[in-house]
């Protein structure tokens, strides 16, 4: 009978509080935005048209907040607004270059020794003035942890390239090289070797930085708020040394669902989006959108680990077995263009060479020759990338034709990571490297590299690769570059497909984007009208 | 017996027909890719039109129906004999054979299912087999819960004092008492789970588990077809449909079958 | 009577939360991949800095004594900082746990009330077209489905899709789960229909409507029971709807975390999601005994 008492109280209790709770749930999360948010908006539009705020849908989340551990596209696309590096990548007429930024002026003293000065005008997002001991934490930090840092800013056999970075003055620094090194203006362009204050370097001197208080850069945008997996928000930094954007908030909506995508355009609740397949491009077109397509450099390829397929020979037929054309030209409706070089030409010295024809009685001879019958390879694919995994099906089918049995292997993308670069347990993989310059998209491919997968190994590529770096005559660098890749591209430690043209949709309200060719956007001069 | 059973009889033989001989129905290969064909709408050719690498969608939907029901059918066997034989003796035994049923159970239900996919594939590695184990394993505690709190209900009743004082076992009981007095409510759930079961096998791929490409199966046709669902609707419509149907036609034959409840002496 | 209930359900809710979170976090482990491979990615950390990486994570240690920290951490409340969320874990899962619950909550109740109003129709008042067609056509398409189908139709009408958002998921849900619930009320009310204390009812005179009150009363217990279930795995995640809507509640939570091998995050969320659906357990354990008159005896 005590129980009884006991539930009457209880139940009564739970039941009021559940339904309370729903109604305040109700009342407080369902109406209001409806009711604020869209005057809001609307109104600061209308008064003012430079603190326009702009949504960009991207497909995929940040992988880390910290700008030297960035990795993929999204890192880049948003920490890249709120960092810059001593210099920056610019796309002019179609063509890469690299450019002073952070850096007034720059000049070589001898082989070995490079002088900066830094601009005196420039602050971090914590009102703090860039100086030269910024500089060189933020670089020896980058050497020191940054994934990619370390792979721009060493030698093939790990030594680092600087080895020594003395501060002359606030503004100046001097960079003393182990030995020649001629592709460091453009390493140092790259977002990897980001400028930050000292104090956060070295507080987060062997780990990455773990709080959003702590990202502070000198970029045009500072980070407001970070919810993983859903959104990113950044506000414009009032005391940007350059050119202040137009754009007030910038929101980064995550979503990597492509039709979910393509409706928060079409409903209007982004205003532009990154990422949208060729697909949708004649739907969205048809909205009345704005669809941009540009040249990207990230190279689709299957790379081939040369370990459980030494003989070139086969995996020049694998080459020949894929209608690389018909790919391009139909699963991605034109918005590729076949490789026919081992890194994008947007980049200067790439060549093109005679392409691998779709050619599939060669192949099969080419095989045949290699004595490769009956072989099964197993062909791994992320699950990132619902594309990868259809071009997984098209490579099947093309390689069973010439009588290469393959199967497709479905692995989430971080376990992909491990098997692929990590142990190596692969016959075929799926990726697409995206480089921030010709040199480092060709150290992928050195001896015991870490990009270096597919376990492909050549001395003579390797050497070549030591003397552009040492090489400073610019002709003479160019006949090295040319003979390096022209050993990759016949060595063919990968199956050498497209390079992916970067989609981007806007409302028309939009004006003034410009994209690189690393799916990033630039919007220095962009407007909401 | 009336016309929508009979119909119903119909639609689960003829998917059985279906998923035994899928190639007597088609003159296409499931896995054959055109990419020339790409998306092409419903014509004459490709009665439902063609996918995203220009297969035929009819083929691969045979196809799916075979590997679906398989998954399905299995992974509810697991979660029904799992769930309703430990439920039924969790509330007959009672004590610690109940605390501890409890505990195993609970700790299923809050390990989510993509982890328990994610642990079989550890052992068993990435399949058919091991999907079918990871849905039944993660539907299992519904039934748990359902069984053993209306066993517990059934055993208050006068004829299973009756049965247990003439001497009946626990199993009779379980089997006897509890099975067919809640068969209506645990069919139904387990019919409308299906479509669960249908749709987890779909998420599976996220981490790369379950049913490789490019076998077709219900689950990662839904998965691939959402994404055009503006460019073009009637792909996901197909896999959908026959999702729909199958619900509907198990149920308007469990109804019937389960219309006169059993009477208990 | 009604404390050993609770101590008995806080028993089962310790060893639970033990067995779950150790689990879990072997899975994570034991799965191909770990925090190393998520930061580095394609490249390798020099030797010096992945032993320094990995004796910070505490990754250098044996499997069963990671296990045991992670236990002792637990209950001492220092469930540190996420590798990968740039926040303490106590924040990141609470901030889920918090959007989950509001998602949770309002979903249950009102698909509760809607398949409560579908029954009334039919039992009482002879209505039986609309519901068995509302319920046909809410159980026809898997949840994920109805999810994109919902966010199309708004987006051709030009209707804001507010992503992130409770809006969408909350409406998902509903229009998804009211074809299963109503089906298993209805199934429950018909059996207490032919219970012989309705013919009672029945035969004196009760009105319909009271009639349907006393039936409902009768079968809420079990209902609630499924009810609460999947009251307690929207909590733990609706994953696939918080996916297509970035929703951020646990079930996105959970997927972030698992493929950034964020463990600190996985063991938080382990850790809450247990100890709420043990909770939840216990509750409507104690709610089913009270409801239900005959098991109170018996208890």
């Amino acid at each position: 009978m005590e129980m009884r008492k006991t539930f009457k109280v209880i139940v009564p209790l739970v039941v009021v509080a559940i339904l309370l709770l729903s109604i305040f749930l109700v009342y407080e999360y369902l109406l209001p935005p409806r009711a604020t948010q869209t005057p809001a908006t609307a109104s600061t539009q209308e008064l003012q048209g430079t603190s326009a705020s702009l949504t960009i849908a991207i497909p995929t989340d940040l992988s880390t907040i910290d700008i030297q551990f960035a990795q993929g596209v999204a890192d880049f696309e948003v920490l890249g607004k709120v960092y810059e590096s001593l210099f920056r990548i610019v796309l002019d007429n179609g063509r890469l270059s690299y450019v002073p930024w952070l850096v007034k002026s720059y000049k070589q003293i001898n082989e070995t020794a490079w002088l900066f000065v830094i601009r005196d005008n420039v602050y971090f997002h914590n009102g703090k003035r860039l100086d030269a001991w910024d500089v060189k934490a933020s670089l020896e930090r980058s050497m020191r942890i940054s994934p990619i840092g370390r792979m721009l800013l060493r030698d093939s056999s790990g030594n680092p390239i600087i080895s020594r970075i003395a501060v002359l003055n606030s503004t100046a620094v001097v960079l003393v090289l182990a030995k020649p090194f001629t592709p460091l203006i453009e390493n140092l362009a790259h977002l990897a070797t980001a400028i930050m204050p000292r104090d956060i370097a070295e507080k987060y001197w062997s780990g990455p930085i773990n709080s959003t208080a702590d990202v502070i850069g000198t970029g045009p945008f500072k980070l407001v708020s970070y919810e993983k997996g859903s959104k990113a928000i950044l506000s414009r930094f009032d005391r940007y040394w350059g050119n202040a954007p137009r754009i007030s908030r910038l929101t980064y909506l995550i979503l990597p669902s492509s039709s979910a995508r393509i409706a928060s355009i079409l409903s209007g609740s982004a205003d532009v989006v990154v990422g949208v397949s060729p697909d949708d491009v004649a739907r969205l077109k048809s909205s009345g959108l704005v669809v941009y397509n540009a040249t990207g450099v990230r190279l689709v390829l299957v790379a081939i680990n040369c370990k459980r397929v030494p003989d070139p020979r086969v995996r020049q037929a694998m080459n020949y077995a894929v209608d690389r054309e018909a790919i391009a030209k139909n699963l991605l409706k034109g918005f590729a263009v076949v490789a026919n070089s081992v890194v994008s030409p947007v980049f200067p010295n790439v060549y093109t060479f005679k392409a691998y024809e779709y050619n599939v009685s060669k192949a099969v001879e080419l095989l045949r020759e290699a004595g490769f019958t009956n072989k099964t390879l197993r062909l791994l694919v992320s699950t990132r990338s619902p594309k990868d995994v259809q071009l997984a099906q098209a490579i099947q089918q093309y390689l069973v034709a010439v009588g290469i049995n393959v199967v497709i292997e479905q692995v989430e993308h971080t376990a992909f990571l491990k098997r692929v670069f990590t142990d190596h347990d692969f016959d075929l993989a799926i990726y697409g490297p995206s480089p921030s310059s010709l040199y480092y998209a060709l150290t992928y491919w050195r001896t015991n590299a870490s990009l270096n997968g597919p376990l492909y190994s050549n001395p003579v590529y390797d050497r070549l690769l030591d003397e552009i770096a040492s090489e400073l005559n610019e002709s003479r660098r160019a006949l090295l570059y040319r003979e390096a890749q022209q050993i990759l591209w016949s060595d063919a430690p990968a199956i050498w497909l497209y390079f992916e043209n970067i989609i981007v949709a806007t409302k028309p309200n939009v004006k003034g984007l410009q994209i690189l060719p690393f799916q990033m956007l630039v919007l220095d001069n962009t407007t909401v009208e | 017996m009336g016309v929508w059973p009979k119909i119903a009889i119909a639609i689960i033989v003829a998917e059985i027909i279906v998923s035994l001989f899928p190639q007597l129905f088609t003159k296409y290969s499931s896995t054959a890719i055109d990419l020339s064909n790409r998306l092409a709408p419903p014509s004459t050719q490709h009665i439902l039109g063609t996918d995203s690498l220009g297969r035929d969608v009819f083929t691969r939907l045979l196809y799916a129906i075979r590997y679906s029901l398989a998954v399905a059918a299995l992974s509810l066997a697991i979660a029904f004999s799992l769930g309703v034989v430990l439920g039924g003796l969790s509330a007959i035994a009672g004590g610690y054979i109940d605390s501890a049923l409890s505990i195993l159970f609970n700790t299923i239900y809050t390990i989510p299912g993509l982890f328990t996919a994610a642990a079989i594939s550890i052992v068993v590695g990435p399949n058919v087999i091991g999907a079918s184990i990871a849905i039944g394993l993660s539907l299992a505690p519904i039934f748990y819960r359902f069984s053993r709190s209306a066993a517990k209900e059934i055993l208050t009743k006068p004829y299973i004092e009756a049965a247990k004082a003439l001497g009946a076992s626990t199993s009779w009981i379980i089997t006897r008492y509890i099975v067919w007095e809640l068969a209506k409510p645990l069919l139904t759930t387990s019919i409308y789970l299906l479509s669960d079961a249908i749709a987890f096998e779909a998420s599976l791929s996220i981490l790369g588990l379950g049913v490789q490409p490019p076998t077709p199966t219900l689950g990662n046709m839904i998965a691939e077809y959402r994404e055009y669902i503006f460019t073009a609707p009637y792909l996901l419509l197909a896999p959908v449909t026959v999702i729909a149907i199958t619900i509907s036609s198990l149920n308007t034959l469990a109804n019937k079958l389960l219309s006169n409840p059993i009477e208990v002496p | 009577m009604f404390w050993s209930l609770i101590a008995n359900g806080v028993a089962k809710a310790f060893a639970t939360l033990l067995i779950a979170t150790a689990l879990i976090y072997l899975i994570a482990r034991l799965f191909p991949g770990d925090p190393i491979t998520v930061l580095y990615g394609e490249q390798q950390p020099s030797e010096e800095v992945r032993k320094a990486i990995e004796s910070r994570l505490g990754l250098d240690k044996p499997l069963y004594m990671q296990v045991l920290i992670y236990w002792k951490r637990i209950f001492t409340g220092d469930w540190g900082r996420s590798i990968f969320f740039a926040e303490p874990v106590t924040q990141v899962v609470f901030k889920s746990l918090l959007n989950s619950l509001k998602l949770s909550i309002l979903a249950t109740v009102i698909t509760t009330l809607v398949c409560i109003a579908l029954a009334y129709l039919s039992m009482a008042r002879d209505i039986a077209l609309l519901p068995t067609a509302i319920s046909t056509l809410s159980s026809s398409m898997p949840t994920s489905v109805w999810g994109v189908t919902i966010m199309a139709v708004l987006a051709l009408t030009k209707k804001p899709v507010g992503f992130g958002g409770i809006g969408l998921p909350l409406t998902t849900l509903v229009v998804a789960g009211t074809g299963v619930f109503y089906k298993i009320l209805q199934s429950l009310l018909e059996k207490a229909y032919s219970e012989p204390f309705i013919g009672a009812y029945i035969a004196l005179g009760m009105t319909r409507n009271r009639i349907f009150l006393k039936a409902l009363r009768y079968v809420l217990p079990i209902y609630l029971t499924t009810v609460f279930y999947r009251a307690g795995l929207i909590i733990a995640g609706a994953m696939a709807t918080e996916a297509i809507f970035a929703y951020p509640g646990m079930g996105l939570l959970l997927l972030q975390a698992f493929s950034s091998r964020d463990y600190p995050v996985l063991i938080g969320w382990a850790a809450t999601v247990s100890i709420i659906l043990a909770t939840l357990n216990m509750v409507s354990d104690i709610l089913h005994i009270y409801m239900d008159p005959r098991l109170r005896g018996s208890s």
